[in-house]
């Protein structure tokens, strides 16, 4: 793949590949290297892309590769927050916390060798963990490359009220607003058990209502996934917790209110999400509560992921057609990153 | 500049004329929040700017209205909730228009079982609260100023609730918001819990102190309400020995409702009695000596008392240093029974194992009665001729006992100065300073007054802690908010033009403008 890179000097940049209809592609080491190089893909118009390892050139993109850019830059045992920078992989962050017996929470294959900045860039959404949150969700504080160059700073806190969330302007925005070039994580005690769990119901009304009554009575899986199995729907669950807890499943079981099913089923599921081929999952649509049953009947192999009182987000393998935000809510995002730029608007 | 009386005819022509005022009363009213510099300046005969007028649209399409009408005039627009922020977030220093939202106060839709409810910016915190109550609901979000703060404001000021540790605070409970941008589009921000590409605008508009935009209203998610409560109270050895109870619970995965601990002094002030009204501490017998002057107020001898005793900060907090050290740590979990139970149990335990004396349920069952109370006392210290203010910071667990020494090192020199410890997290929690000082006279008031906020933010900001964890930034920390932010600054400026190409929404809050 290599032989389709030309190598390039810039001064701006230093050393870059080149390719074919505008490609360019730039190995980078340290953050100040990311603001430089969304400096200068800005002032090509060029798309942002990051990327470990060598990738085949696309068309009027700028691959930052940040292989180089990554690691635990520090780890607050008391606070239990790790500093990791944004290269990182989430495997291979979920490796260095592990090590100091720590957790990020569960980790899903389809996301573990996807750098943690470009997690942020795409707003990473596939691991609602009802006791965890999304990957990107535990966030004390976050430094950023933006697009003029420059380097933000932000001091490290589990909450804050200064003014907006102005570090969310780099989660979910590709990288028209900024690149997380480090960040601030909590991270928790590694379980000193997980045990799976099964539970069937007879429709996806009775599945959603029994989880939503275990999360009300302060339950709360590492992972779950409410999807169809014959007739019935099954709700599959992963729970963390203390070694003596011997009756974690027991309470699942009652508090949903659902016919105990075998673990197996559930252990299947968490081994298959757990599994870094697993690569499939992108397609996200938000369904109400009442409306997952349709949602289910329109779209095969759907899999509930984000239960919640008022709905779920179901994720089905991908098709192409993840949901977009409101028209008016794209544009203004346009705006805002035009705004960035320094562009007359 | 404008045509401020064609504006008003206009505003009126859309609100309706009661609903446009511009007699001197109302301007005074609206000229000030609940800074308490707003007061020590109008003390020092300095009395903030007032706005041109004050209009109360009733509907979000007159919202909408009075923002395009604004714009086209360049007139600054303040929206107002209830006016009780303490950092002068609503101040209109460039005098304009203030648009107050509290005749936007419907509750436009209880989900119970989506657990979801709709609710306008004006709705006022406490009546909110009680008509979920009837429903068997709560939004979980207890500001100690929730009689007299709106839904707006909370979510215009990134608000946190006395029970954040297991609701979250404001932005933690946002679904969605109805916000009129600056050229007058009543827009809905996308479902938080649907995000598709772009920024997730919810948490942007959320804490923007009115700078982006106008709220209208919001969806937030609601909760049943507890079905069991616990409370606990324990005498900690020092406020490290608490803090470790305090981080235990929360790391361990419980969401206890209230973790409070108060450091020797506040200890000292709030009392640990478990029996006594109030605690039966200091601060229980200086709010009756200061009451005690009947309906003229306190007594010039103990107001005398006081302000020496103020008027020595250095040797006042010397003085004590010299209590003991142990400190209260209040406790109250709730939902239901197993988890209650199960987080309350641990509690014990680590309290236990960090040496803390047991003092039962009367500590926190005695707080949860009086935790609006203090708020509402602080006037009479200003009639004694002094001042009491406070400042919430936040940091991580393991950085927080250098923050709050270096706060209170800092500080001391100043005012009295105690803290309390609360709205915890996984990673860290806040700590809530008081501090208490007088002067010669006004300026010297205001002088010791801006000298206590400035070493204590620097000292802040020296330790990597946030400045602000509830209150906000409106004017109190603005000078602090480009440290805060750095290069993010644009940002924001990037969302100003974008939001607020006239640049009328409350101009000159969060950040200075350019060459102000």
């Amino acid at each position: 793949m290599k032989d389709a890179w030309t190598p390039h000097h810039d001064g701006a940049v230093g050393d870059l590949w080149t390719g074919p209809a505008g490609a360019a592609r730039l190995e980078v080491a340290e953050p100040v290297a990311v603001a430089r190089a969304l400096a200068w893909a800005a002032e090509r118009a060029l798309a942002v892309r990051v990327v470990r390892g060598v990738r085949p050139p696309a068309p009027r993109t700028l691959q930052i590769d940040v292989g180089a850019l990554a690691g635990l830059v520090a780890l607050d045992e008391i606070s239990r927050v790790a500093h990791l920078r944004g290269g990182t992989t989430w495997a291979e962050a979920e490796a260095l916390v592990a090590s100091r017996g720590l957790t990020l929470g569960p980790v899903p294959g389809c996301v573990a060798e996807t750098p943690i900045m470009a997690s942020f860039a795409a707003g990473e959404r596939r691991r609602p963990s009802p006791a965890f949150g999304h990957l990107t969700d535990g966030v004390l504080a976050l430094r950023a490359a933006l697009p003029k160059g420059l380097l933000t700073r932000s001091a490290v806190a589990p909450r804050r009220a200064t003014g907006p969330d102005l570090a969310r302007c780099v989660v979910g925005t590709g990288a028209t607003l900024g690149l997380a070039v480090d960040v601030h994580l909590q991270v928790w005690d590694r379980p000193e058990s997980r045990v799976a769990a099964a539970v069937r119901f007879p429709g996806w009304d009775a599945a959603h209502d029994g989880a939503v009554v275990a999360l009300r009575q302060g339950l709360r899986p590492a992972w779950w996934c409410a999807r169809r199995r014959g007739r019935e729907v099954e709700l599959l669950a992963e729970l963390w917790g203390d070694a003596g807890d011997a009756d974690a499943v027991g309470r699942f079981v009652d508090a949903t209110g659902g016919r105990e099913a075998p673990a197996a089923d559930a252990q299947a599921w968490i081994d298959a999400r757990a599994d870094a081929a697993d690569t499939r999952w992108s397609a996200q649509v938000a369904a109400p509560r009442g409306g997952l049953a349709a949602a289910a009947r329109a779209r095969r192999g759907i899999e509930a992921w984000d239960l919640r009182p008022a709905g779920a987000t179901l994720y089905a393998p991908r098709s192409g057609d993840a949901a977009d935000p409101p028209d008016a809510w794209a544009a203004l995002a346009d705006r805002l990153a035009e705004h960035l730029r320094g562009e007359d608007v | 500049m404008h045509d401020l009386t064609r504006l008003l005819e206009a505003l009126a022509a859309c609100v309706g004329a009661d609903h446009v005022r511009t007699d001197a009363p109302d301007r005074d009213a609206y000229s000030r929040d609940l800074w308490p510099r707003s007061q020590l300046e109008r003390l020092a005969g300095d009395p903030p700017t007032r706005p041109q007028a004050v209009v109360w649209p009733g509907r979000p399409a007159e919202v909408a209205d009075v923002v395009r009408l604004c714009a086209a005039a360049g007139v600054p627009l303040v929206p107002f909730g209830a006016g009780s922020g303490v950092c002068g977030g609503a101040r209109p220093d460039r005098g304009g228009v203030v648009l107050d939202v509290k005749r936007l106060k419907a509750l436009r839709r209880v989900d119970e079982v989506a657990g979801e409810i709709e609710v306008e910016a004006g709705m006022m915190g406490e009546l909110l609260e009680r008509r979920l109550e009837h429903r068997g609901l709560t939004l979980g979000h207890f500001p100690s100023s929730i009689v007299c703060s709106t839904v707006g404001g909370w979510l215009a000021g990134r608000s946190a609730g006395q029970c954040s540790s297991r609701y979250g605070k404001i932005e933690d409970m946002v679904v969605d918001l109805e916000v009129v941008t600056g050229e007058g589009a009543i827009r809905r921000t996308p479902r938080a819990d649907a995000l598709g590409p772009g920024p997730d605008w919810n948490q942007l508009f959320v804490g923007s102190e009115g700078t982006l935009g106008v709220i209208t209203a919001a969806t937030l998610r609601v909760h049943p309400q507890p079905a069991e409560r616990s409370f606990g109270g324990w005498l900690m050895p020092d406020y490290r020995a608490g803090l470790a109870v305090m981080r235990g619970s929360m790391q361990a995965g419980d969401r206890p409702a209230v973790l409070r601990l108060y450091d020797a002094v506040d200890t000292f002030m709030v009392g640990a009695n478990p029996h006594a009204a109030e605690g039966g501490g200091a601060l229980s017998r200086l709010k009756g000596l200061l009451s005690a002057g009947g309906d003229g107020g306190p007594s010039r001898l103990k107001q005398t008392v006081l302000r020496t005793v103020l008027g020595s900060p250095a040797l006042t907090n010397a003085a004590v240093r010299a209590l003991p050290a142990r400190c209260l740590l209040i406790t109250v979990c709730e939902g239901e029974a197993d988890e209650v139970a199960g987080a309350h149990a641990r509690l014990e335990r680590l309290a236990a194992a960090a040496g803390g004396e047991h003092l039962g349920e009367g500590p926190g069952r005695t707080w949860l009665a009086h935790r609006h109370d203090v708020s509402f006392k602080q006037s009479k210290i200003y009639e004694a001729g002094c001042f009491v203010d406070t400042f919430e910071v936040a940091t991580t667990w393991a950085r927080l006992p250098a923050l709050y020494e270096g706060v209170k090192r800092a500080v001391g020199p100043h005012v009295l100065v105690m803290a309390h410890f609360s709205h915890a997290y996984p990673g860290g929690c806040s700590i809530y300073f008081t501090f208490a000082g007088t002067g010669r006279d006004a300026a010297a008031m205001r002088h010791t007054y801006d000298a206590a906020w400035r070493a204590g933010l620097d000292t802040a900001q020296a330790h990597g802690a946030v400045i602000a964890h509830h209150h906000g930034a409106g004017l109190s920390r603005r000078a602090h908010m480009p440290a805060a932010h750095g290069e993010a600054r644009q940002w924001f400026d990037a969302l100003k033009a974008t939001l607020d190409p006239a640049g009328i929404f409350n101009p000159g809050k969060l950040f200075a403008e350019e060459g102000a």
